[in-house]
């Protein structure tokens, strides 16, 4: 065997052994799914928990998640923040992985979840009745780091349908609450279709009851879902507010242009559409409920199936994470300034202009 | 620092716009602020508007036997959306009809009007044309983002009424000839 031909046939036993490690397989003692959460925290990480402590029936399925917490010397509000409710929109993902490696609270609390629908993240189903871009992108991404290549997930807008313990309904999802005409079968299947969810009916359900639990049990007074929609599209670059804290949010997206030349539109939940997290959050839990939106190029009707997730040259992937995190900083300071016995005061972010030239990998371990 | 650069570029743009855009402030205070077309830019501008520490009531459906002459200027956030026309519960074909009764009122009070576009071409369409057409027949003054100009509808529909046309090219640009217009 030639020496380059040793070298490739090492390099293929490193990379399977890698990729058997890093097995969306691999459990704990209890079940929990561990290699999607490789996820390296700051020294500012009081402790971590799951989702199935908020909703014991969680525990040992593929729905379970990690759940980080943050939390400041002094007392004051909660933030709570997930990405990942649609494992394909992976600039939420990392959003919340790149607060998880760098956060530091001085006031009040911060919670993580960086893969909200946990079965979704892992899901590389090409599932003919989903429309195409909601599974299009890369099974992983890659990027450089201090300490090397580090891989993350990139998965699928559902839940992958063997987990899900129910078939999607035939005639059409029907959210329980709502009164509109059906939405497609696979919809069941959606997180962020599923909230406030319940204990009696498939996975996603579950998972958005546990996540609901969460928000109460915790007292979460600014809570974030982050998304992504198609760059170019009406939803990208979007914050869209529950009605009740929507002049927080105005506030903040003024901020926002003012101090980073950054214009996010706003939209309020619409309040006859059921399920949606920052319709579901802000009416259910005292929680100000704000989704925020940035362009991911793979998520185009017509962008080409190896569209560049992380180095799209319109819309990096660290820009659009700068968009998430400080749109949440902002909101943050406005909801302080209004409540200064629930402040909420946090630092360890990279400089937005930093985050948005320079990518990520400068800032994960 | 950088606040501090802002908020003097703020004042600057606000002296600048005083002068190059409405001569003088117009606008009684207070101010009434409502949502033509129902979109979210109306909350936007209640922010410019508290920012701006201009005392006004914001009422995104007010109609216009609610006008009594207690606001002296009627704030239009103009810009059709069809989520907001939904979750208010009214048809834009109503919403027409409440405008129109609107303006008419407020002729009759002679009332300011500032029409305010911020939506930039995202805002734009026949729906939302339809509502910016009777709108700045009846304006006193009227500010908008610049893309929402691109075809210069507003340039056009500003001439005609023979009023100052205030273009911003970002919406938080568009507190300072705001500002400027109220006494």
């Amino acid at each position: 065997m030639s020496t380059r031909s040793s070298f490739t046939a090492l390099a293929a036993v490193l990379l399977l052994f890698s990729l058997g490690i890093q097995s969306p397989a691999a459990q704990d003692l209890h079940g929990r799914y561990l290699i999607n959460h490789d996820y390296r925290p700051s020294e500012g990480l009081s402790r971590t928990g799951w989702l199935s402590d908020y909703y014991p029936g969680l525990l040992g399925t593929p729905g379970d998640s990690k759940v980080y917490y943050f939390e400041g010397d002094k007392p004051g509000g909660t933030l709570f923040v997930g990405g990942g409710t649609h494992a394909n929109e992976i600039a939420g993902i990392m959003a919340a992985v790149l607060l998880i490696e760098n956060l530091k609270v001085e006031t009040g609390r911060v919670i993580v979840v960086p893969n909200m629908n946990n079965s979704a993240i892992g899901n590389q189903e090409r599932e003919p009745e989903l429309p195409a871009y909601t599974t299009r992108g890369p099974s992983w991404i890659s990027i450089t780091t201090s300490s090397g290549v580090r891989y993350f997930k990139y998965g699928s807008r559902a839940t992958n349908k063997a987990h899900q313990g129910i078939a999607d309904p035939s005639g059409g999802y029907v959210h329980p609450d709502s009164s509109e005409a059906p939405l497609a079968g696979w919809e069941f299947r959606n997180l962020n279709r599923a909230y406030p969810g319940r204990t009696d009916s498939g996975l996603t359900q579950k998972i958005a009851y546990a996540v609901m639990q969460l928000l109460i049990k915790e007292k979460v007074d600014v809570a974030f879902d982050y998304h992504e929609a198609d760059a170019g599209g009406r939803l990208a670059n979007m914050m869209v507010a529950n009605p009740k804290n929507i002049e927080t949010a105005a506030g903040a997206l003024f901020d926002l242009e003012l101090d980073y030349g950054l214009s996010l539109k706003l939209e309020p939940s619409n309040m006859e559409f059921r399920g949606l997290s920052h319709r579901e959050w802000g009416a259910g839990t005292e929680a100000e409920a704000f989704l925020t939106e940035t362009p991911n190029p793979a998520m185009v009707a017509d962008a080409p199936p190896d569209a560049d997730v992380v180095n799209d040259p319109e819309n990096p992937l660290g820009s659009r994470v700068a968009k998430h995190l400080y749109a949440t900083a902002a909101v943050v300071r406005i909801f302080s300034d209004g409540h200064p016995d629930k402040a909420i005061q946090f630092s360890g972010l990279p400089g937005y202009q930093d985050l948005a030239g320079n990518g990520l990998g400068p800032y994960l371990k | 620092m950088k606040r501090f650069i802002l908020v003097c570029a703020f004042v600057a743009a606000l002296g600048a716009y005083g002068f190059a855009q409405q001569s003088t402030a117009f606008a009684e205070k207070p101010a009434l602020v409502t949502a033509i077309g129902q979109s979210a830019d109306f909350e936007m501008i209640k922010v410019l508007l508290n920012r701006a520490k201009v005392p006004y009531t914001a009422d995104p459906l007010v109609k216009a036997e609610k006008l009594d002459g207690s606001a002296k200027t009627l704030v239009l956030v103009v810009g059709a959306s069809s989520k907001g026309l939904g979750a208010a519960g009214i048809s834009a074909e109503a919403e027409l009809v409440r405008t129109q009764a609107l303006l008419k009122k407020a002729k009759e009070l002679k009332l300011s009007i500032i029409v305010m576009h911020v939506g930039g071409a995202a805002r734009r369409g026949a729906m939302s044309d339809t509502f910016i057409k009777p709108c700045m027949e009846a304006a006193s003054y009227a500010i908008v983002v610049a893309s929402g100009d691109e075809d210069g509808l507003f340039t056009e529909l500003a001439a005609k009424a023979k009023i100052s046309l205030a273009k911003v090219d970002r919406i938080s640009s568009a507190g300072a000839p705001l500002a400027a217009a109220f006494k």
